[in-house]
């Protein structure tokens, strides 16, 4: 029950947070601003358009930063503040403690994007925008899968950082290197390679950056794997497999598992060191 | 014992084959016709043709034919003469299917021609192949594994309809001919699917041209050396470059749907033409354009252009430039493609903008893509609607018993 306890304590820690609203509000403006671009139902087989592209491209501007942020933060500042000092002279384990905390984030972060989703999707009903349903919940399945693997990179931040500017500026180092720089970085560190390695390399390398995995599969799944041409093609095929959704899904697992498994390991080595 | 039947049939006869196996080659020399429920199988294995139609008014219907050779310069069917008539013939051909020379006014409806699969299509002939044959229909024909599905050359006033080429090299092939009309056609998984080449007043409508992909000069229509032909209403989509244009002048390509393509639209060294009210939509790169000024490239929609239209005419105020960008980095190196639409690529494409001058541009484009009917689906929106409301719901009772309402204790 103390996961529980804790997770509950989360959410409402996370609620009187002045921090989450202007990210609710950030969210919605960027939710919103799907009304003002055409997203018209143009073939009916393929979900994926530049148009949601575009859109997915702005959530992954903000929703990885936002996430980090928030989760790093939260943990910091139980270091910082003192508040796990006293927690763990009770009887509580570190992985309730994180895994609670988890949790209670991730429906922090869930209902700052449903509200931003279900806000601007009423708006767009009411104004006779036909917005496709499944180009919306794919959208969402999106960035709750942003939110889910973002999250527990999070939190190994917020363990490992002693206090919350270094918790903030590792975050925004990790969201720069993974979002903005990414490929630029391999598109120059790769070139050097032999040209018949380079492809092997980089699909190796989109499962350790989750804001390519998670943004490369759900075009894939939304039936625009063919963006990524002929090159991919098999590799492509493979994924819309069962075989390969469940593969998927175990990378995400393995990430989020791992991550907060990782942190959880180090919460409790700090624990026994202090 | 067939070929006697025809040679004791008197001209306007109808020779009704029994089934059976036939051997060619057969030689029909009159006006006669040959039918049969598909029960009769005609093979043969030598250099001339299994069936040879000449003279005039000759009608092949039903036949089954299984033409074997290690040429493949060698045919199936070959016709020559006027008003001919060859129906819901069955082809297996090592050469060439239906080959007409010199024929006029006849009609090629509802053939099934197979090559052989089991050879490239290099050591393959072509499906159905004109040459100096004027006003005949080609139609409602299914090809597959031949080199080209229909060719002609130096043929005038043909139309070629509702046929079906896959697994070929091109689809369809144009040379040097005529006020062809090549309508409702679909061609997917060759190399090309309409190679339209040194011809004047072709019409291509219509047609559906998509998955040409496995080759590094896929396309879905290439007109090269082509003038004043019309192109419009074609599906063109999942090719590698969708439609290339080359070296041509003065044709009209309009309200065309090219979608999820590498490249939209190619222009090398074309001049005056009109390309307006297409769709551009989810192509890797929309359009590109060397050597190609003076196109009138106009009121397109564009799905990667965010057009503002200031006076409401339904055109974008604001030009639509084709960046180049990300073409030069996956010309040479197509496994960077992967980083398409990565948001540290489109943030890199707005850092780095060269000259747009160069660029492909359409000065008024489209706000909304051209659409012949609505294809919204409405009912979708109620569940739209629901699945709104409930997201909303789900955040209120979090934001409400989780962070506002004060411990109950």
């Amino acid at each position: 029950m103390d996961i529980f306890t804790i997770m509950k304590n989360e959410i409402k820690l996370g609620f009187r947070n002045p921090w989450a609203y202007s990210f609710l509000a950030i969210f919605t403006l960027v939710s919103l601003s799907l009304l003002f671009i055409q997203s018209g139902p143009i073939s009916d087989l393929n979900q994926y358009t530049k148009t949601t592209g575009t859109f997915m491209n702005l959530i992954l501007y903000l929703l990885p930063l936002m996430t980090l942020l928030l989760g790093a933060l939260s943990i910091t500042s139980e270091k910082e503040d003192g508040r796990w000092n006293l927690l763990s002279t009770y009887p509580l384990s570190s992985f309730a403690f994180i895994a609670g905390k988890y949790a209670g984030m991730f429906i922090v972060l869930s209902v700052i994007i449903s509200f931003g989703f279900g806000l601007s999707g009423l708006i767009s009903a009411f104004m006779g925008q036909g917005l496709s349903f499944y180009t919306v919940l794919w959208i969402f399945i999106f960035s709750i899968l942003l939110i889910l693997l973002f999250l527990g990179m999070a939190v190994w931040i917020g363990a490992v950082s002693k206090n919350r500017w270094q918790a903030l500026t590792i975050s925004v180092g990790i969201w720069f290197l993974l979002v903005l720089a990414w490929p630029i970085l391999l598109i120059a560190g790769l070139s050097q390679l032999p040209y018949a390695s380079i492809q092997p390399t980089l699909e190796i390398l989109i499962f350790f950056n989750p804001a390519e995995l998670v943004r490369i599969f759900v075009t894939l799944y939304m039936g625009g794997g063919h963006i990524f041409g002929p090159e991919y093609y098999q590799w492509i095929e493979w994924f819309h497999k069962p075989a390969g959704a469940l593969f998927f899904m175990l990378v995400c697992m393995v990430w989020v598992l791992g991550s907060v498994g990782l942190t959880i390991w180090k919460w409790e080595r700090n624990r026994r060191h202090v | 014992m067939l070929q006697r039947m025809i040679n004791e049939a008197s001209p306007g006869d109808v020779i009704k084959v029994p089934a059976g196996e036939y051997s060619g080659p057969i030689v029909v020399d009159k006006p006669l016709t040959v039918q049969s429920n598909g029960a009769a199988t005609i093979r043969g294995s030598q250099l001339d043709p299994v069936i040879t139609v000449l003279s005039e008014q000759v009608t092949l219907d039903g036949l089954k034919i299984i033409h074997q050779s290690p040429d493949k310069d060698t045919r199936a069917i070959l016709v020559e003469g006027n008003h001919h008539n060859l129906n819901n013939l069955t082809i297996r051909t090592d050469g060439y299917g239906i080959v007409l020379r010199d024929a006029h006014q006849s009609r090629i409806t509802e053939n099934t021609i197979t090559g052989n699969a089991d050879r490239p299509v290099s050591e393959r002939q072509n499906g159905i192949d004109l040459f100096g044959s004027h006003d005949n229909v080609i139609a409602n024909n299914d090809i597959i594994y031949v080199h080209d599905g229909v060719y002609m050359e130096r043929s005038e006033d043909n139309k070629v309809t509702q046929n079906h080429v896959t697994n070929s090299r091109y689809g369809f092939h144009l040379m040097f001919t005529e006020g062809t009309i090549l309508s409702q056609n679909q061609s997917e998984q060759n190399v090309t699917g309409a190679m339209v080449m040194g011809t004047r007043e072709t019409s291509v409508r219509d047609n559906q041209f998509s998955e040409q992909l496995n080759h590094v000069y896929a396309q879905g229509l290439l007109l090269y050396d082509v003038q004043n032909a019309e192109v419009h209403h074609n599906v063109i989509n999942a090719n590698l470059v969708g439609m290339l244009i080359q070296d041509s002048k003065e044709n009209r390509i309009y309200q065309n749907h090219v979608a999820a393509n590498f490249i939209g639209v190619q222009l090398l060294n074309a001049e005056h033409n009109d390309i307006f009210e297409n769709n551009f939509v989810a192509n890797v790169v929309s359009g590109q354009a060397q050597h190609s000024a003076f196109n009138r490239v106009q009121g397109n929609y564009w799905d990667s252009h965010m057009g503002l239209d200031l006076d409401g005419d339904d055109h974008s105020e604001m030009a639509f430039r084709a960046d180049p960008f990300f073409y030069t980095i996956v010309k040479d190196k197509p496994a960077f493609q992967i980083f398409f639409q990565a948001p540290g690529m489109v943030f890199m494409e707005n850092l780095l903008k060269s000259d747009t001058n160069l660029w492909m541009t359409d000065t008024a484009p489209l706000i909304e893509p051209v659409t012949e009917s609505e294809v919204e689906n409405r009912s979708s929106s109620l569940l739209f609607i629901g699945f709104s409301v409930l997201l909303l719901l789900y955040s209120f009772y979090f934001i409400y018993f989780g962070g506002i309402r004060k411990y109950e204790t």
